[in-house]
């Protein structure tokens, strides 16, 4: 790591040895010897840098190269190992430091929403050329666990704890469920405890749940026609389309209370 | 001309993985039948699911007291002069600024979004927290948030997120009282005889869905 110096570090250990006899004031003790919160704070520039360059890069769901590629370019110089296309995703990855112990996971995400262009300007304005934009802060939420993840790997090595702390890089959360190939790749399957967070107007960690979704294309295939010469000889795919709508409008009044179908 | 093809895109969501099945299997009915009655050909690709985020109060609460112990947002006098300019495409939805320097209670609520991090706390206990990184009154997904988070006020909200995420997994790594709590909550959310599903089935990731 590249701030812990070898001497905090071996005072840490022996700050920590002691603590871990005193039971209870063991916290209390190794942040004395090695302080998380300074750890997050000397990060500041490159916090913001990283948040920056992912927010000017704007990728869209499994297509954030340049952004995962930073991420795992910062890890690497931390130490950190790194699994990368992992899932069947380029551009998901692992990155853990540490030995033995508990696995905490850290997510982070850094994928952009597609139709939408905008400036860091506090009115409107549209930036040439750009036609996607950070519009649900994930170069934020990437750039801040990307930060923790560091600073919890600088506290396990000054203090000689023994565990890991791993960044799982997760692309397409926007309509992609990035994370859910993680799952199913059992990625998680040793993680003892995952932690997450994300861009608001507001300062919260309430217990709010969420819903559960599915989405799907439903594609109609009919017979193409002239519509004024030959319209009989014609099955129009528009109209299947229509009378589908049709049918999940009038669904909706039949669906339970908190039920969302769009 | 009478086209040959045309596509349409639903979500369906529901608090309840079997509540969304159940609404999309007649979903999947009214497609077939649209088709039937029209003469044409129907079928569908699933492009994504979630499960809903399985809370663990236990973690919860530690997390809360960790925001609490590092605080919020504090603007800088240029900081709050972009706010109050942006705060003006708000309209009514604006928020007194001092919004991003307070945490709010600690309260157990249904947000209506959904996210790809509910799978992940069905494998995992999971707890996650939210910063104020865009001016009192944003919603997600406007031009608003998009210039928030490219600002300074984005990036000392990530800090506050980094900061808190760091003592909670300090808390985490020296606590294993709290470790054990969280898991037997997660298994006992679960259930005795939990299995994984996907809501996605056994697709492979559909890379080129924002092409």
């Amino acid at each position: 790591m590249k701030t812990a110096s070898r001497a905090t570090s071996s005072f840490a250990v022996l700050v920590s040895a002691l603590a871990l006899a005193a039971g209870s004031a063991s916290v209390q003790a190794q942040t004395t010897a090695f302080d998380p919160i300074a750890a997050v704070e000397a990060q500041a520039d490159r916090t913001a840098q990283v948040a920056r360059d992912i927010w000017e890069f704007a990728e869209v769901g499994y297509q954030e190269e340049r952004s995962s590629a930073l991420l795992q370019s910062q890890l690497t110089e931390e130490g950190f190992s790194i699994r990368k296309g992992v899932a069947g995703i380029p551009t998901a990855f692992v990155a853990e430091y540490g030995s033995g112990g508990p696995v905490i996971a850290i997510l982070a995400e850094f994928d952009a929403l597609p139709g939408l262009s905008q400036s860091d300007d506090p009115v409107r304005t549209e930036v040439a050329g750009r036609h996607a934009a950070h519009a649900c802060g994930h170069n934020l939420f990437g750039a801040g666990s990307l930060t923790a993840a560091i600073a919890v790997g600088q506290w396990l090595e000054a203090t000689g704890t023994p565990g890991r702390v791993r960044l799982y890089g997760a692309p397409a959360e926007e309509g992609g469920s990035g994370k859910v190939y993680m799952v199913r790749e059992g990625l998680f399957d040793d993680v003892d405890v995952a932690l997450h967070w994300h861009a608001d107007d507001e300062n919260s960690a309430a217990a709010r749940t969420t819903l559960a979704n599915r989405s799907a294309k439903f594609r109609f295939r009919g017979q193409s026609a002239h519509a004024a010469g030959a319209p009989d000889r014609g099955r129009s795919a528009l109209d299947g389309v229509e009378a589908f709508n049709m049918m999940v409008n009038m669904m909706r009044e039949h669906v339970p209370q908190d039920s969302r179908i769009h | 001309m009478v086209p040959d093809f045309a596509e349409v895109f639903y979500y369906v969501r529901h608090p309840d993985p079997a509540g969304v099945e159940a609404i999309w299997s007649r979903l999947e009915q009214a497609a077939r039948g649209a088709a039937m009655g029209t003469g044409v050909e129907v079928d569908w690709e699933v492009i994504h699911g979630n499960n809903p985020l399985l809370v663990n109060e236990a973690l919860a609460r530690m997390m809360d007291g960790k925001l609490r112990q590092v605080g919020g947002v504090e603007y800088t006098p240029e900081e709050r002069a972009f706010a109050e300019r942006l705060a003006v495409s708000l309209g009514d939805a604006a928020q007194p600024l001092e919004q991003a320097q307070r945490i709010e209670p600690y309260t157990s609520s249904l947000g209506y979004g959904s996210t790809d991090v509910g799978d992940v706390s069905y494998a995992a206990p999971t707890v996650g927290l939210r910063t104020a990184t865009w001016v009192p009154g944003t919603s997600a997904h406007s031009w608003q948030s998009a210039a928030a988070s490219g600002s300074s006020i984005g990036f000392k909200g990530a800090q506050v997120a980094a900061k808190t995420l760091t003592l909670a997994a300090v808390e985490l790594f020296t606590n294993p009282q709290l470790r054990a709590a969280a898991k037997a909550e997660f298994e006992a959310a679960r259930g005795a005889d939990y299995e994984y599903k996907s809501l996605l089935g056994d697709r492979d990731p559909p890379l080129d869905y924002r092409d």
